[in-house]
């Protein structure tokens, strides 16, 4: 019996779907709408949170578009072309910060997958579960109606739909900026970014209760995969930093709308205490955008190397400290602001303390690839593709968090090149490698390896491309938010333009695969990658209660319990190894893994 | 937009849950059918577990609450810390006898709500129903006195932001130009009335707000209220004096560029306003601190009063939803408790509406002191 | 110290790649940590790139189909933690002395006022000589002299960078924030001995350029000027010179530079294109409607008060945007911006463009509102 799994195309044997999962469970559109079922919210999820990507990529291209040269673009109005800009940029962080990356992973797989790996037959809230998912879209609705009626607005010269003044503010809404200057529909903004909070509060809320109460029996802290500590410690952060968002952009409706003059310094208020107010919300959400990843990591680099993870606790313990020391840092946003340099110590000294934990999950990572047995498949790929540019990310943190470096590059497109590293370099690998590392638990069917892969590289060339660049020309002085720039700064623009379109190109062809698979892919096993997390122990796709026998529960990256299937159909348990190795969890007591 | 846990942690068998799915999937927990209540959720073993887990879901949401108001009570430190003189006067235009009796009906109802959870967990409907609808007449008075607070600021016109009277700029007018005379004769109108009467000033019932010219420090073309101006008129195209060079002034909040050093205690001399109207010193306050009166107010501090009263309504406002969300949440639990849904064996959402009317009482007492009783 | 001596070295003899030609006193400090900075995270880069290639060539699963078993190794851990600890204490403490060094005036020097509004940057100088102050567009610096910025702004939040001098701070309306910059690179040409408007155009492209880094609006990223830096003699002369910009010129020709330095071109155009404002082209003398439907002339008064009190009356189709310029543009000024209006407006009574020295007084009295 040849103990590697033959290439999953070439199947002798072809796999019949089983035939009562969830998809096909009750078929009518009510179902669906009102479904309690955390897979079919998932999945809902998928399709707004795809869609607002596809909206925030859009106004990504355009204005890489405007920036090809120096000079207006889209219209022979200067002013106008200025404000066309001013509201693509701005539409582009709106939507794919509070529409596409904060609910990315933990609403769609999250949802998806967390309850399964739990052994659970839903959250511990269904109905708070499908209550997010609309407070979701009516969130979105709003931000989306306000910020493309805006464009409108800009182009036509007059308010087309009722309301939509759009949003030029940049998506962090300074004061006082966005609260006297701004003749753009803030207000309506606001409250779209206001309601999409509470989705990921109850979100968050739902998986702390879920991770809390609904373990199985013998699965304890130290053994539930590291997903679901990643997903836990997400949680956390949504569920305490969030709501000071929401009093934030409660705080900025109240300004704008009555000129309470909190931030208004001529009536005693103070423009940079919204600044304060805004980043103690807005850097812990940013580990709400990469926690996630970093749980998916650990879940596809074990799986498609088939070893064990090296450093379970340590891996495990630094998601949470992680979250922690995420609320200590927000000041290093406003170096330059004018705040205290004992504030600006502080701030920078702590930024430093959450490289440790960081650094030290990438080490584990690369120290698990050591002796193990890769499979180079396409969500491994997105893997390794992630540890690369999650370094380059996080190493260009350190300039940032340096006091004195910060102070030139602040503002620059150094910083733009540095959150991208992490929120698409890292982030978006990982969420598309997440994909298609379950799309045969969701869909129960294959995507096409070979093309996966394919755009697998072409995204990280184009990646590479546009923002590798822009730390050139941040350095050189740069500034961010710009339409237009002196002449020197022309070649990093064009250069990075083209990357944007060759992303573009990667991403079509990722979206391409993906509807391939989900029609004419081929069916799927129970087990296509030889994973032990629990999702691989029930049917592709799970019944509609997740297991028809109750799983076995043991150390979720035991993967030697499972053998190729000498038919070709994915992996299979091997009886007496799962019963060995059961055998030797028990003997171990509690945290068992190791 | 709050949203309160307490009515989707219920159990009911919702549209597109079959409910006998539980059965007829085998999944393996062994329960026999008559061991599964009917308050039990598919996806849960136990009562205990689903009742656990309910209560931890209400006490995270419960930390999102205080972190929520939590963010209010630091705009207020700021606020505060930057304008100790505007909030040593506005917060008289709040009635401490009135928050006082606010304070001790959010205690009672807390009461009546704790005694309620514990009818219910006594099977007592009957106690049940009458402390949920006392504490929904709890909830009730305190709206009431809310409104009647809110009726007296409107009353004198003390909104938050640009409506406010005592913003002078923002009735129209231009920023620089003084008042005329007659303007200031038709703002004795808009007053202050003391409500508690210990704190009377010594100069009579209302005092009037104090209208010198507009505070730039500008020569002012009528009267001689220029001469009380804190600093000398200052012709319009000299050059500004530039505030002091010292590294620990680097960022410091500086309010008006031509005065010295920001935020001194600043009280002033006995004003004289165009039309003879005489403020005097006013005598300290029974309790030992002294008065601090509109005209009391250095100059660009008048400009600054929405410090107090925008934090004010927007605590106490947001504070109001919640008593009315908490109101609806009672009444909800009342018409569920006619219907005999809550005994011994289930009793969660009773026991979690508590908890949420038990915040929104907690949240007030911290109000209270911070917003009524400055000294 | 030895460590943070030899960075300064480093970046004192090579100025880091990529960064912007060195100008200041602190900039070889800035560019030293840069480089320390770059070093580390490259070697950290290379190593992990290196070893995850090579793993995943090495131990691909044709090569490898057996994996070793779970391993762990608690001292690993320990070491991979500690080390980078310690080479990033390192970096915060060599970041945060430098940024002490930033944050101290080294010693007394002059001071410059930075006015800041939207989209336009003026700085206010002291006269050498009379010790008046006046205002100009761009910077002007003594090089080896320590200058400190108060900074104002009139609108909302600012940014002043100045990218070879390894400054930024922001302007925050409300505060007056500060920071001290120490030239010490002089520039490469003297737009005030130009002899002719191209050679000074040329030599203040070769300055050192100054950028708003903190979204503003609209034209943000127009919010640009240019900071030269002189010795000190010529940097006395060339603020002799920039404080008088009448001298030897006529009104014309200032209104024309103050139409571009005041930040009008910002919003109003000289060729009739449509803008924020209305456009200058056949603007002066000519008749229109205010938006409460009252006619006006635009005469000398009306162009006065548009110019210190723009929102008295706002003209039929446009908003109430203008910020005022009092105290910037004061009445010798108004009418040089006046005077060239009148060269470019058909409704303008004919005027011998190069008459020297003509001073324009309102005719009418302005309307109470427009006072002060």
């Amino acid at each position: 019996m040849s103990s590697l799994a033959p290439d999953i195309q070439t199947m002798p044997t072809p796999l019949e779907r089983p035939k009562h999962h969830y998809l096909n469970h009750n078929k009518s559109i009510a179902s669906w709408l009102f479904t309690l079922d955390h897979k079919r919210i998932g999945l809902l999820y998928m399709v707004t949170v795809l869609a607002a990507f596809a909206i925030g990529g859009i106004f990504a291209i355009l204005l890489r578009t405007e920036l090809w040269a120096p000079g207006p673009l889209f219209s022979a109005d200067k002013t106008k072309a200025w404000n066309l800009y001013n509201h693509f940029f701005t539409l582009h962080g709106a939507v794919m910060v509070f529409m596409f990356i904060i609910p990315a992973v933990p609403a769609i797989l999250g949802n998806f997958v967390l309850p399964i790996m739990l052994g659970a037959k839903d959250v511990a809230f269904p109905r708070l579960n499908l209550l997010s998912f609309y407070i979701y879209v009516i969130g979105s609705c709003f931000l989306a109606y306000n910020l493309l009626s805006g464009v409108l607005y800009v182009i036509v010269g007059h308010p087309v739909l009722w309301g939509g003044y759009g949003l030029d503010t940049g998506w962090t809404f300074y004061t006082p900026y966005s609260t006297t200057a701004s003749d753009s529909g803030v207000l309506l903004a606001t409250l779209g970014a206001f309601i999409l909070g509470f989705s990921s509060i109850l979100t968050g809320l739902n998986f702390i209760a879920t991770v809390h109460m609904l373990r199985p029996k013998g699965m304890t802290w130290f053994r539930m995969p590291l997903f679901i500590w990643a997903t836990y410690a997400t949680a956390l952060i949504q569920v305490l930093a969030t709501p000071v968002l929401a009093i934030t952009l409660l705080l900025l409706v109240a300004e704008r709308a009555l000129r309470v003059g909190i931030f208004d310094p001529t009536i005693g208020g103070d423009p940079v205490l919204y600044q304060h107010f805004f980043w103690f919300y807005s850097h812990p959400a940013v580990y709400i955008m990469i926690l996630p990843a970093f749980g998916v990591i650990s879940e596809l680099i074990t799986t498609h190397s088939r070893r064990h993870i090296f450093g379970y606790h340590f891996i495990a313990l630094s998601s949470i400290a992680i979250a922690l020391l995420g609320f200590l840092v927000w000041g290093h946003h406003m170096f330059t602001s004018g705040q205290s340099p004992l504030a600006n110590a502080i701030f920078s000294l702590i930024t430093f303390s959450i490289a440790i934990p960081s650094a030290v999950k990438v080490f584990n990572w690369v120290a698990t690839l050591w002796g193990s047995s890769i499979h180079l498949r396409t969500p491994m790929l997105y893997a390794l593709f992630f540890i690369g540019l999650f370094t380059i990310g996080g190493l260009t943190g350190l300039h940032l968090g340096t006091l004195s470096t910060d102070i030139h590059l602040h503002d620059t497109y150094f910083v733009v090149a540095h959150f991208h590293y992490v929120m698409v370099g890292s982030m978006l690998f990982a969420f598309i490698g997440a994909i298609y590392h379950w799309f045969p638990k969701i869909f129960g069917r294959m995507c096409n390896d070979r093309v996966g892969q394919i755009g697998a590289v072409i995204t990280f060339v184009g990646f590479n491309m546009t923002f590798l660049i822009q730390f050139v020309a941040g350095a050189e002085g740069m500034p961010r938010r710009y339409a237009t720039y002196p002449d020197a700064f022309q070649i990093y623009h064009q250069i990075s333009t083209i990357g944007a379109y060759i992303i573009s190109l990667g991403m079509f062809i990722t979206l391409y695969n993906w509807v391939v698979g989900l029609f004419w892919g081929p069916i799927a096993p129970a087990n296509p990658w030889g994973g032990n997390t629990l999702e691989w122990h029930t049917a592709s796709p799970p019944p509609y209660d997740n297991f028809s026998v109750s799983p076995e529960v043991g150390d979720p990256y035991e993967m030697q319990i499972w053998e190729p299937d000498p038919n070709g159909n994915g992996w299979v348990k091997n009886p007496e190894k799962a019963a060995a190795a059961a055998a030797a969890s028990h003997g171990h007591g509690h945290g068992g893994a190791h | 937009m709050a949203t309160t846990a307490s009515d989707t942690h219920g159990h009911d068998p919702s549209p597109g849950h079959d409910a006998h799915d539980h059965a007829k999937v085998g999944h393996g927990d062994g329960h026999g059918h008559e061991a599964h209540p009917a308050h039990l959720a598919h996806h849960f073993d136990t009562p205990e577990q689903q009742f656990g887990t309910s209560k931890l879901g209400m006490w995270t949401f419960l930390a999102t609450e205080v972190l929520m108001f939590g963010g209010l009570f630091v705009a207020y430190s700021v606020l505060r810390h930057n304008n100790p003189e505007v909030f040593l006067w506005a917060h008289k235009a709040l009635d401490w006898k009135w928050g006082a009796i606010d304070t001790a009906i959010l205690l009672a109802s807390s009461y009546t709500m704790a005694w309620g959870v514990r009818a219910a967990q006594l099977n007592q409907r009957g106690l049940l129903m009458f402390m949920l609808a006392l504490t929904f007449a709890g909830g009730l008075g305190f709206m009431g006195i809310k409104a009647i607070e809110y009726e007296a600021k409107w009353r004198h016109h003390l909104f938050p932001g640009k409506l406010n009277v005592l913003n002078v700029e923002y009735k129209g007018q231009n920023f620089k130009a003084p008042l005329t005379a007659e303007q200031i004769a038709n703002q004795k109108e808009h007053t202050i009335d003391y409500v508690d009467s210990h704190d009377k000033p010594a100069g009579g019932e209302h005092t009037m707000p104090a209208k010198q010219e507009s505070g730039n420090g500008e020569s002012s073309t009528h009267g001689d209220s220029s001469a009380e101006v804190h600093t000398p008129p200052v012709a319009h195209d000299a050059p500004p004096v530039i505030a002091s060079v010292h590294a620990e002034l680097i960022g410091t909040p500086v309010i008006d560029p031509h005065e010295g050093t920001a935020n001194a205690a600043k009280i002033k001399p006995p004003v004289t306003i165009p039309g003879g109207v005489k403020l005097d010193a006013l005598e300290p306050h029974q309790g030992g601190h002294a008065i601090v009166t509109y005209g009391m107010l250095h100059t660009p501090d008048q400009k600054k009063i929405n410090a107090f009263f925008s934090i004010y309504f927007m605590m106490t406002g947001l504070h109001g939803f919640h008593v009315l969300v908490g109101m609806g949440v009672m009444v909800w639990l009342f018409i569920r408790a006619t219907r005999g849904e809550f005994h011994s064996e289930y009793y969660t959402p009773v026991d979690l509406g508590g908890l949420y009317w038990h915040l929104v009482d907690l949240i007030w007492i911290f109000l209270f002191p911070l917003l009524y009783l400055i000294h | 110290m030895i460590m943070q001596q030899m960075f300064s070295i480093l970046g004192a003899n090579h100025q880091g790649f990529f960064m912007p030609k060195q100008a200041s006193s602190i900039a070889p400090q800035v560019d030293g940590m840069m480089w320390y900075i770059n070093i580390v995270s490259i070697i950290f880069a290379v190593l992990i790139f290196g070893f995850t290639a090579y793993y995943a060539w090495r131990y691909r699963a044709s090569r490898n189909p057996i994996p070793e078993p779970p391993g762990h190794n608690n001292v690993l851990e320990v070491v991979w933690s500690i080390i980078p600890a310690f080479l990033l204490l390192l970096m915060f403490g060599f970041g945060f002395k430098t940024f002490m060094d930033m944050s101290v005036q080294p010693q007394a020097g002059i001071t410059i006022q930075v006015l800041s509004r939207q989209w336009q940057w003026n700085f206010r100088y002291t006269h050498p000589d009379t010790g008046q102050s006046f205002i100009y567009d761009k910077l002007i610096l003594p090089k080896d002299v320590p200058v400190q910025f108060v900074m104002e702004s009139s609108d909302v939040i600012h940014s002043l960078f100045i990218p070879t001098m390894r400054m930024k701070k922001d302007v925050v309306p409300g505060r007056f924030n500060k920071m001290w910059v120490l030239p010490t690179l002089a520039s490469e040409a003297n737009p005030f001995k130009a002899t002719s408007p191209e050679e000074d155009a040329a030599a203040w492209k070769r300055a050192f350029d100054v950028y708003c880094t903190e979204y503003c609006g609209t034209s943000h990223s127009e919010m640009i000027t240019k900071a030269l830096v002189l010795e000190e003699d010529e940097f006395k002369d060339a603020l002799r010179i920039a404080s008088d910009p009448f001298k030897d010129r006529t009104l014309v020709e200032v209104g024309q530079e103050l139409y571009v330095s005041s930040g009008c071109k910002t919003c109003h155009s000289i060729d009739g294109t449509p803008g924020t404002g209305p456009s200058w082209k056949d603007l002066y003398g000519r008749t229109g409607k205010f938006v409460d439907g009252s006619s006006y002339v635009a005469d000398d008064a009306y162009i006065h008060e548009s110019i210190w009190d723009p929102h008295a009356h706002l003209v039929m189709g446009f908003g109430p945007v203008m910020q005022s310029y009092k105290g910037q543009l004061d009445d010798k000024r108004i009418s040089a911006i006046i005077e060239y209006m009148k060269t470019i407006s058909s409704h303008a009574p004919a005027v011998t463009p190069n008459a020297p020295e003509e001073t324009t007084t309102p005719t009418v009295a302005p309307t109470p509102a427009a006072q002060h």
